[in-house]
């Protein structure tokens, strides 16, 4: 027996974490005297970067060179990649490496100071090459064969809602894509995946970036269509991310573990189809544990919420085609039955009466309702528009109904000489009123049938053409409940000229027209596409209830933006991921802090939309 | 977690597997090892263990395992073996947590450890027809430390001569070290550096980098004139 203890602890030389092994290459050959500061993850408008700091104590064979002479060892543009070092044959001993990130020098920062001379370099991801792009002209095939690019032209697909696409793709440069067409009747529309797959293929040299195939991009995109998309001016990433935030998408660059090939990828994603990683923290009094916490430090700031954003989404004004009846607007006491007095060369005061018998209205404001005019009530929209309308004065636009040339009628005006027992087109020369619905008979002299029908009082006019009405095509999405008790904020997306509604009305004397002797009518409803607009926009603008600023004990090269974050049943729920299912964490920007040995994530959440 | 004991009496008769398990004693329609055990299993890489064949079976609680006596190594052949647990109902963690790598030396013994391999070789030309040869050396996981980087050369010949280094570099640790060649002449050059330790017993690498040496500097641009094309 002995009431000695003796306490024992185990050999230990190794560190339980152990520093980050990375190695950095200068086109492809080690460089020692690099040290990685930092290396940020991100996507639009920053993307990635790496800051290095010179420490030319590093390469022992090689003397130290100062700040003026630097950009002679490290000149901008040159290929820096860092990777990250690992155990390949485990459990044998052996060093590979994947890398990390990858980019090329875009700066020097020098700094000479007490501490003396310090030396960092900035490299920057693909993004810095497309920044310097400039997207203008359009590259089109002619029906004749040849592609020419025209400078001048502005890169705008589908301009005026009309296609402007190859019907397929054409072979230029080295890849086959879909560029502009100059024949109307040989063109098709533009998807989303064909205008990224032109910007990508017209813009970049083959083989400097691996970029997704069509069929990628056409899953992406959802095969959806663009409605007027114009990037002339805009350099190649800001074009870039006008079309991809169109349809909901992000693109970053990302290193390619493939030793062949492009250095970088262009990754075009779905934020809500990212991977998931797990950032727990154990319960208070629990023995710490490595393997079940990876949160060091955790900064939190949660706004209000629940609120619910509801997104109005507002397009264009309906325009409607119909026939209209129009009223006589002059003054009847101002009638006469001299046939000289009514022409402008024949009567030197033709202005006193320039609009008798010359100016018919519809009388849609109801201003020749009441004395003198007495022509009946104000014309009723009701049959017309399906939504409501104010009395107010409107004017005419071209009908929509269009002839075997797939041109418009434009304002399609008919008279009746038997007090609209017949009628026929009107073959002489009218002005369309801009301030209210109407026309002026502009020939110098009335025709004998016109002014013979005149004199009978069985002239009638009619006239087929567009009218807008008051509302717009509209859409509402909303990310939560409306009408319950928590508030409502809306939000208006106004989106006029893109988002479109047009339509023949049944009381257009077109609308029956079936027999093949007119051309399609230029009808369009663009509700489906605002909504997938605004419903896009809705999710990549909802609001963030939450921002977490996360570090984590040990560097992680694992976390990306983008990735969707969870938390374990056994962590503590910092990040209100188990209570909260209605909405998802995602980390916007990831910091790899190499002096810290630790790694900033910024997590946000936001509401799904529904 | 998989419970493939099932198919090896059941379905496919008395195996090996199945004698080892213990299966065959209940026909292969119950799971007998109540407390669980451990089982060995080999292959020529990590990639390729042929979890088919169980090489042993002992307690869950037993601190050794041994191959059985049939098993051959060849020498100098590398075997990595893979000790997994089942649990009493039988099912089998997919893990690769418990490994180690074994080679035989002619003598039936555990070969020697070595070095580490190199890693990421590169070389270049530097100034005045010289090479130099820069790499980087990770202490992963290695079992021996390194004394020396030996450079070998082939001369020009074509056949490297491991017999007769260019140069030692000292091992200063984990990081980057490099090796300037004297002035060669024009021609091809074959490299390659291997990791020795202190007892001689180097890291048996192949790995090679060809070089050419270009002499001459290239040959001056002078532009005699300019035309509008």
């Amino acid at each position: 027996m002995s009431n000695r203890v003796d306490f024992f602890q185990a050999e230990q030389n190794r560190l339980a974490l152990a520093s980050a092994v990375v190695v950095v290459q200068v086109d492809g050959v080690l460089c020692p005297s690099l040290v990685p500061i930092e290396i940020v993850r991100a996507d639009w408008p920053e993307f990635s970067r790496a800051r290095l700091a010179y420490n030319p104590a590093g390469d022992a064979e090689v003397e130290p060179t100062c700040i003026e002479d630097i950009e002679t060892l490290f000149a901008t543009g040159r290929n820096v990649c860092i990777r990250q070092v690992y155990n390949k044959l485990a459990p044998a001993g052996g060093a590979e490496s994947i890398p990390v990130f990858v980019g090329q020098i875009e700066g020097i920062e020098g700094r000479l100071g007490l501490e003396g001379e310090r030396v960092e370099i900035i490299a920057r991801d693909f993004s810095a090459n497309l920044r310097r792009v400039r997207v203008y002209g359009r590259r089109v095939k002619d029906a004749a064969g040849p592609i020419l690019h025209l400078c001048g032209d502005r890169c705008c697909f589908n301009e005026d809602g009309r296609p402007n696409a190859t019907k397929s793709a054409v072979g230029n440069n080295g890849s086959d894509y879909t560029l502009f067409s100059l024949c109307p009747t040989e063109s098709k529309f533009w998807t989303y995946a064909e205008v990224i797959d032109y910007l990508l293929c017209e813009y970049l040299p083959a083989g400097q970036l691996l970029r997704p195939t069509i069929e990628q991009l056409r899953s992406l995109t959802e095969q959806r269509t663009v409605h007027e998309l114009d990037v002339t001016g805009l350099n190649l990433l800001e074009a870039l991310q006008r079309c991809c935030e169109e349809v909901g998408l992000r693109f970053k660059f990302v290193p390619r573990i493939v030793p062949t090939g492009p250095k970088e990828a262009i990754d075009i994603y779905r934020p809500s189809f990212a991977k998931s990683i797990e950032l727990n923290c154990q319960p208070k009094g629990e023995q710490f544990s490595i393997s079940k916490t990876n949160i060091a430090t955790i900064s939190i700031k949660r706004n209000r919420w629940p609120v619910t954003r509801r997104y109005v989404g507002l397009g264009d004004l309906k325009l409607y085609e119909a026939t209209f009846n129009l009223v006589k607007a002059w003054n009847p006491a101002d009638e006469d039955t001299d046939y000289d007095k009514f022409s402008p060369k024949t009567n030197a005061d033709f202005y006193k009466v320039r609009n008798v018998y010359r100016k018919w209205c519809l009388n849609e404001a109801g201003d020749y309702s009441s004395e003198p005019y007495n022509r009946g009530a104000a014309f009723d929209f009701s049959k017309i528009f399906e939504d409501d309308f104010v009395r107010r004065r409107r004017r005419f636009f071209p009908a929509l109904t269009r002839d075997k040339q797939s041109k418009s009628l434009g304002y399609y005006l008919q008279v009746s000489y038997d007090d609209g027992e017949h009628w026929w087109q009107y073959a002489y020369g009218f002005d369309n009123l801009t301030d209210e619905c109407g026309v002026w008979l502009s020939s110098p002299e009335l025709d004998s049938d016109t002014w013979l029908a005149a004199m009978d009082d069985t002239l009638r006019f009619g006239i087929t053409a567009s009218v807008v009405g008051d509302a717009r095509l509209s859409c509402v999405v909303a990310d939560g409940p409306v009408g319950s008790v928590s508030p409502v904020v809306e939000h208006i997306i106004s989106v006029p000229g893109r988002y479109k509604y047009r339509k023949v009305s049944s009381q257009s004397i077109f609308s029956v027209v079936s027999d093949g002797s007119m051309g399609g009518p230029d009808e369009t409803d663009d509700t489906a596409a605002l909504y997938e607009y605004v419903r896009t926009r809705a999710e990549g603008g909802s609001e963030v209830i939450e921002t977490a600023d996360v570090r984590t004990p040990y560097l992680v090269f694992g976390y990306d933006v983008a990735d969707l974050v969870r938390t374990s049943p056994e962590s503590r729920d910092l990040l209100s991921c188990g209570s909260d299912n209605r909405s998802i964490m995602r980390i916007v920007h990831v910091r790899m802090d190499f002096e810290k040995q630790c790694t900033d994530l910024r997590v946000v959440r936001r509401r799904k939309v529904v | 977690m998989e419970t493939k004991w099932y198919k090896d009496a059941l379905y496919n008769g008395m195996t090996a597997n199945a004698f080892k398990l213990g299966t065959v004693l209940t026909l292969g329609w119950f799971w007998v090892r109540v407390d669980g055990c451990r089982v060995l299993y080999r292959g020529g890489s990590m990639d390729s263990i042929d979890f088919e064949n169980i090489l042993a079976v002992v307690a869950g609680d037993a601190a050794e395992i041994s191959p059985p006596e049939y098993v051959e190594h060849g020498s100098g052949v590398t075997y990595f073996y893979v000790v997994r647990c089942v649990n009493m109902c039988g099912d089998e963690e997919q893990t690769f947590g418990c490994a180690v790598m074994v080679v035989m030396d002619g003598g039936g013994e555990l070969a020697a450890c070595e070095p580490n391999d190199i890693f990421m070789m590169k070389a270049e030309q530097s100034a005045g027809a010289r090479v130099r040869l820069a790499w980087s050396y990770f202490p992963i996981e290695q079992h021996v430390e390194p004394a020396f980087f030996r450079v070998y050369s082939d001369g020009g010949t074509g056949d490297i001569d491991y017999e007769n280094a260019l140069a030692a570099i000292k091992y200063r640790g984990r990081g980057y070290y490099s090796y300037e060649s004297g002035t060669l002449d024009t021609g091809r050059y074959l490299f390659a550096v291997r990791a020795e330790d202190a007892a001689g017993m180097d890291d048996g690498s192949a790995r090679r980098l060809e070089v050419t040496v270009d002499g001459g500097s290239p040959p001056v641009i002078e532009i005699l004139g300019v035309e509008a094309i």
